[in-house]
């Protein structure tokens, strides 16, 4: 039943992954042509250490990233996009800076001295790893693994051995950062939705990860699963940070797509006044990880005002109200992401804790405005968690489906269309009371 | 002996000359909630003669006056029977309206201003901080006959009383001025102007009436206000007055024309198809003149987050979202993503507007060619933030008012709307509702559809694209009822209907077929 979890893949990754049409073309030297050495990474084991740029290369996503620029997709949001302000978006989607920044690993690097164009690789090595120039020389030396992060750092060599730090990078694209804002425009314009999930992105069919993790495989999904949401809400945070000094005000992609993008029938889902005004797709699960926090991550408390920003944030503000909730919510999330950091990973997370943690997301699923932003995450954790150990939670997996069933994106549409909340409530409500029960 | 079945007074009325009004004033049935002295909201009295040109004192009208052959006689009638203006009131205590005030956090809908602004009379609209007495609100009447016409007593009564008095001979009230008439209260809705404009404050709004349906009032429940075009409205109320060209009210016929305009506001040369585009062009000029004035309003009151969403057009947010998608395959006015102003406001007048622009009258053509510009203006201050920049919105939407007022009073005293104009208006009208500029807006092409329709004389047979979208406010079998339906009632097929409007679908079945019957 592994298969289960990944029924809610949003389409954008479907149009991510589309047709191209331009070949690659890469450069004689840029990262990943170095990187990819048949004695480095250039193995041709798809899976296996030693071959991660050709791994890179065969099943993940981001070795596209670039070529997707390409696509009728793309000429048609920058088309969209152009008519709106002609002046701010003069290039094709290839040679505009904003795509480019999040769909390539920099345009304008240097390499080997040399200022070189490596846009074509799509997001390559440096994209996750960071700017190899420096720590490009030093990593294959044996006295690399001896230095500590913070050396490495300096070196520009980022962390993705830590989960905080690794999901952080993702998000930085997936969600968002100052120069990195897929806003309503850009959404409306064509661009799918963003609607970041670390455990359903790191599981995607057509993805395979080019690394082994420390942990277990399945401590190591439950922790990066509750890391992931904690790290996604942090960039949301510090997105609407940059939005006040950068953004548009306000930004609708803030709130629930589905709150106004439903057509009007009666009922209306979503009660006016329930569903969360500020990004319910990452605050929804708020609650119950700030409960199970130090079940998971002994020691690793969430601060204790973390909801009031959250509260506020949902409101009408000025720019400078906004900007100091986005402000404190950030420094405290970033708080509690350096405590789980801090916290003792290295003991497995008993079945108990586990049934317990999956039994109080189904019980908050159950009662949950009925919102899709709202419910949808509640399906995913439970998903992730199911992915992440069949056998404790393997009776849940005949009410996970019926709830995809409601939840998952119809053909032709990019939005749950007309779905029943009831039913995806009761069936959360269902997987409670079988959780509860020895 | 149908005189028998009519109320007491109408009976003394008609016999022995008394007037109706004092008599009918202490009618024990009438509604009991108070009204001050000078007002008479009931319905009773005006049934004493507008139940039907051959019941109670209409007879005597008619025998004395020809007064058939000015009025239909049997407007009340109608009004009770298929209006749902009668409902206006009651629906407040259906379970959406209990709903919505749950949802809104209000104590009782029957006695929030908010709502009683438009769901009940409102004694002095523009009172300011307005209380639950200063409106008529009762179950049995709703808007009734003076909600429209006004509620000053004084017209109600000298407008037969004077009969009596000249014996007769030609009835002074009839032939007195729309000034005279309105100084006794009557609101002179024989102006398509001014009719257009008084059903917008209820049905666009009207800020300074404190007539406004906000978004959270939507969310709440409310159903969505139509798009406004006046002559499908009045067609499916149904309409209870006849027109000037109405072969029974031989009154109006062979009228001199400045006569007819200074008085009774049409223009004989016109015909009735040139009436019906006057209607359908004022009606549209005067919606827009209603939301302009709302988009400046709201612009005062706008949060950091900018205007209230109800400014905007509700269908561009309110979709489901599909791949592909058709408003994405046909671009946008401005940024992407950002709710532009309603498109059926600016589909029906952008279309009146090009019509006027190309006719032979210099100061009408001069006005209409503004419009693009002062459209484009207006849009540009929504378009320049997600929910408008409320400085650029102030501005715009001003001259916007200003200029939509202008347009209409242009239209109002110049007799532009030939026979052959009308048709030519028609066939714009038609022409607009199948491009691809408003195609992806099902709102746009419904209201340019109702426009179409309204001035097509029944060549076409509208019918067949019922399926596709809804063709009018009510069904006609709905129109004909006993029982009157309000639009929450009908809320939810229509939505269906709306909802699944397809542009490719509609765009094959479009025009409509000439009519097969006769």
């Amino acid at each position: 039943m592994r298969w289960l979890w990944m029924l809610l893949l949003v389409s954008s990754l479907a149009i991510a992954g589309s047709a191209t049409s331009r070949p690659e073309a890469q450069p004689s030297s840029s990262p990943v042509a170095s990187c990819s050495a048949a004695s480095c990474h250039g193995g041709m084991d798809v899976g296996k250490i030693g071959s991660e740029v050709t791994t890179w290369r065969s099943a993940d996503p981001h070795s596209k990233a670039y070529s997707v620029l390409f696509n009728p997709d793309s000429q048609r949001i920058i088309a969209n996009l152009r008519k709106g302000d002609s002046n701010r978006w003069r290039d094709a989607a290839h040679l505009e800076q904003a795509c480019l920044n999040c769909h390539s690993t920099g345009a304008h690097s240097t390499f080997d001295g040399q200022p070189i164009d490596a846009s074509s690789d799509g997001v390559g090595c440096d994209g996750c790893h960071g700017p190899s120039e420096k720590w490009l020389p030093k990593h294959y030396e044996p006295t690399w693994k001896g230095l500590t992060f913070q050396q490495k750092r300096d070196l520009g060599f980022n962390d993705t051995k830590d989960l905080g730090s690794r999901t952080l990078i993702c998000a930085s694209c997936h969600v968002g950062d100052k120069d990195r804002d897929v806003n309503h425009d850009l959404i409306a314009a064509g661009h799918p939705r963003l609607a970041f999930d670390y455990s359903r992105f790191h599981y995607q069919p057509g993805y395979t990860k080019h690394w082994t993790e420390t942990q277990p495989e399945r401590d190591f999904e439950i922790r990066s699963w509750f890391i992931g949401q904690v790290a996604a809400l942090r960039a949301a945070a510090n997105l609407t940070v940059e939005r006040t000094s950068h953004g548009v005000v306000p930004e609708l992609t803030e709130q629930s797509c589905f709150a106004c993008h439903q057509s009007l029938t009666t009922p209306i889902r979503g009660t006016p006044g329930e569903t969360p005004q500020w990004q319910p797709w990452h605050v929804t699960l708020l609650s119950t990880l700030i409960e199970e926090s130090p079940k998971l991550f002994p020691g690793a408390t969430a601060p204790k005002l973390v909801q009031f920003p959250v509260k506020q944030l949902g409101k009408a503000l000025s720019n400078d109200e906004r900007r100091r909730h986005a402000e404190a919510l950030t420094a405290d999330l970033d708080r509690w992401l350096d405590d789980l950091r801090k916290a003792d990973s290295s003991q497995p997370i008993p079945a108990d804790v586990l049934r317990q943690l999956a039994a109080n997301l189904a019980i908050a699923g159950s009662k949950a405005p009925s919102d899709y932003d709202c419910l949808a995450p509640y399906y995913l954790a439970l998903a992730a968690l199911h992915h992440a150990d069949e056998k404790t939670l393997g009776g849940i997996s005949n009410s996970l489906e019926s709830i995809a069933k409601q939840l998952k994106y119809k053909k032709g549409q990019t939005g749950p269309g007309e779905f029943d909340a009831e039913t995806v409530k009761a069936a959360f409500a269902a997987i409670a009371k079988l959780l509860a029960s020895p | 002996m149908k005189l028998f079945h009519a109320p007491l007074a109408v009976i003394l009325a008609a016999t022995g000359g008394v007037s109706v009004w004092q008599v009918m004033a202490a009618d024990p049935v009438a509604d009991p909630a108070p009204a001050p002295a000078n007002i008479n909201p009931g319905i009773a009295a005006c049934l004493g003669c507008h139940k039907g040109p051959d019941l109670g004192s209409a007879i005597r009208f008619v025998k004395d006056y020809k007064s058939d052959e000015f009025v239909r006689l049997n407007e009340s009638m109608i009004w009770e029977s298929h209006d749902p203006h009668s409902k206006a009131f009651s629906v407040l205590k259906t379970p959406l309206g209990e709903q919505m005030g749950k949802n809104l956090n209000y104590k009782d809908v029957t006695t929030e201003v908010a709502c009683l602004a438009c769901h009940a009379m409102d004694i002095d609209p523009y009172k300011k901080d307005k209380k639950p007495s200063d409106f008529v609100a009762q179950d049995s009447l709703g808007i009734g006959c003076q909600g429209c016409h006004g509620l000053q007593s004084d017209w109600q009564s000298k407008h037969y009383e004077e009969a009596f008095r000249n014996n007769g001979s030609v009835i002074p009230w009839r032939e007195s001025t729309p000034e005279e008439k309105g100084k006794a209260g009557l609101k002179n809705l024989r102006d398509p102007q001014v009719k257009a404009a008084h059903c917008a404050t209820c049905h666009v709004g009207d800020p300074e009436m404190g007539r406004v349906v906000t978004h959270a009032m939507y969310a709440a429940g409310h159903p969505p206000l139509l798009p406004y075009e006046l002559s499908t409205y009045t067609s499916d109320q149904p309409r209870h007055w006849g027109t000037p060209f109405d072969p029974k009210l031989k009154y109006f016929h062979s009228m001199k024309p400045e006569k007819a305009h200074k008085l009774f506001s049409f223009y004989p040369d016109e015909g009735q198809a040139g009436y019906d585009a006057r209607h359908v062009a004022i009606g549209a000029v005067m919606g827009l003149n209603a939301e302009a004035k709302l988009l400046a309003h709201e612009s005062d009151k706008a949060t950091p987050a900018g205007l209230d969403y109800a400014r905007f057009d509700c269908y561009a947010c309110h979709h489901d979202l599909k791949v592909p998608s058709a408003r994405q395959e046909r671009g946008y006015e401005g940024a992407p993503g950002r709710p532009p102003l309603k498109a059926w406001n600016g589909a029906l007048t952008g279309v009146i507007a090009a019509h006027a622009a190309q006719t032979s009258n210099t100061k009408v053509a001069e006005i209409a060619k503004q419009f693009p510009d002062k459209w484009k203006a207006t849009q540009q201050a929504a378009y320049a933030k997600p929910l408008g920049d409320p400085v650029a919105m102030k501005k715009a939407a001003a001259e916007l008012s200003a200029w939509s007022l202008a347009f209409a009073n242009a239209l109002q005293s110049s007799p532009i709307y030939t026979p052959e104009e009308a048709k030519k208006l028609q066939a714009m009208l038609v022409k607009a509702a199948a491009d691809k500029k408003y195609l992806a807006d099902a709102e746009a092409v419904m209201a340019l559809v109702w426009a179409s329709r309204a001035l097509d004389n029944q060549t076409a047979d509208w019918s067949s694209l019922a399926e596709l979208l809804p063709i009018s406010v009510r069904t006609p079998s709905e129109v004909m009822s006993k029982t009157p339906t309000t639009v929450g009632d009908l809320l939810k097929d229509r939505m269906r209907l709306f909802n699944g409007y397809d542009a490719e679908k509609f765009k094959a079945h479009f025009p409509p077929k000439p009519s097969t019957k006769e």
